[in-house]
């Protein structure tokens, strides 16, 4: 294949998976657009949630680690969501969360009895999308020893999250790659990614620089 | 096409070009920062020696007046954090910019700022842009505020290319089996991972 044939040939694909991509990752696009935008104004949809408190009796095999049975726990009480363990203050009792993006679950067991109380917190939708934004479970503010994925939905959102920067950063290269083959735009397609470099720059290296 | 659909397509195409460029460094910050920060991976803060810096503030001074006061007399600006509550005669504040953090500590008695620069590097700087402003609170400097009027931009051009993206599409007929193949199957990830997170 000669040179000229090749370029024209990468050209070809590289507009057609641009606009796959671009196609493929819509909706992810869109989610992560607003809830970005309903995140950075809280006021627009102030904080709601309804609580709600719950008694059970649960059991807890012998020997198992803390986070061996948060998990039996979560089976048992028929829980779905990512497990939040942090370090254990309280002799006796095992505390632990269930998370997922519409639900919170704060379960406390006296490890002796048996006497589970569960807490139930419903988000409104607004705090729901803030909610998937952010839901990769290792977050550092949860503050957890080990800080691991343990429910295979979080790994799954976690990995589209990775893959939808993977498929941005294709994208943004190869956008840049097609502007620079219009010749009669290049000065354009130079101002614009220019200003866009120079914004960025400033407020990553500038500021610090200047401070 | 009529000759103003085939105008309307150019300005599209046109406009789907610049603007795609100018908000592709801002995208290219928040997909990097994504990437870290979904990995766990934070940033390595190094501080400097601690320098102490003499002030000169009223015994009554607290709060945000206490901490505008130091602040002014250091020279220091940037996003504050803390609210300059005085506890045995001292009080802490942060001054973050993007990649730097200047932690002040005032102690009113000797009259006395302490003063330790942290360098939080490349990736501490586009993590505080990606998280700024941010869900928990206000930000009380123009430049935060500058940043958060520039991300609020790049979410309404961004939700522009994709609108203006899936019409240029539409116009390729040759496109149309594989895009919306492509677009099916990004609808299907979408529902079937957003069912189990919402609960469905």
């Amino acid at each position: 294949m000669k040179k000229r044939e090749f370029v024209q040939l990468f050209a070809k694909w590289n507009r057609k998976i641009h606009m796959y991509l671009g196609l493929y990752f819509i909706l992810f696009l869109w989610l992560f657009s607003i809830s970005g935008l309903v995140m950075n104004h809280p006021k627009w949809f102030p904080y709601k949630v309804e609580r709600s408190a719950s008694e059970k009796n649960v059991t807890i095999p012998d020997g198992l680690e803390d986070m061996d049975a948060a998990r039996h726990l979560r089976e048992q009480l028929d829980l779905k969501g990512e497990i939040i363990l942090r370090k254990q203050n309280q002799q006796g009792r095992l505390i632990f969360m269930v998370l997922r993006p519409d639900k919170r679950f704060t379960v406390n067991v006296d490890r002796e009895t048996g006497a589970a109380k569960i807490t139930e917190v419903t988000p409104d939708n607004a705090v729901i999308l803030g909610d998937l934004h952010t839901f990769t479970g290792v977050r550092g503010l949860w503050n957890e020893p080990a800080q691991k994925r343990d429910w295979i939905i979080t790994r799954l959102w976690s990995l589209s999250m990775d893959a939808l920067c993977v498929g941005l950063i294709y994208i943004v290269i190869s956008s840049v790659y097609m502007g620079f083959q219009l010749k009669e735009k290049r000065r354009w397609v130079v101002l614009s990614l220019a200003l866009g470099v120079a914004a960025c720059s400033y407020f990553v290296w500038g500021l610090s620089l200047l401070g | 096409m009529p000759v103003k659909s085939q105008r309307f397509a150019v300005w599209t195409r046109a406009l789907h070009l610049y603007f795609g460029l100018f908000i592709s460094p801002f995208i290219l910050i928040y997909a990097i920062s994504t990437l870290f920060l979904n990995h766990s991976i934070r940033a390595r803060p190094s501080d400097k020696e601690p320098t102490v810096v003499p002030i000169s503030v009223g015994a009554d001074l607290d709060g945000m007046d206490l901490v505008n006061s130091v602040l002014g007399q250091l020279g220091l600006s940037g996003e504050i954090l803390g609210q300059g509550v005085v506890r045995n005669g001292k009080t802490m504040i942060r001054v973050v910019r993007p990649g730097a953090i200047k932690i002040v500590t005032i102690d009113l008695e000797k009259q006395e700022a302490g003063i330790v620069e942290r360098s939080t590097g490349l990736l501490g700087a586009i993590t505080f842009l990606h998280f700024n402003p941010g869900l928990h609170k206000e930000p009380n400097w123009a430049i935060t505020k500058l940043w958060g009027w520039l991300a609020d931009s790049v979410v309404y051009l961004a939700l522009f290319l994709t609108v203006s993206g899936t019409y240029l599409w539409f116009l390729l007929r040759t496109e149309r089996r594989a895009g919306l193949i492509a677009t099916g199957a990004g609808v299907l990830t979408f529902i079937l991972l957003l069912v189990p997170l919402i609960g469905l």
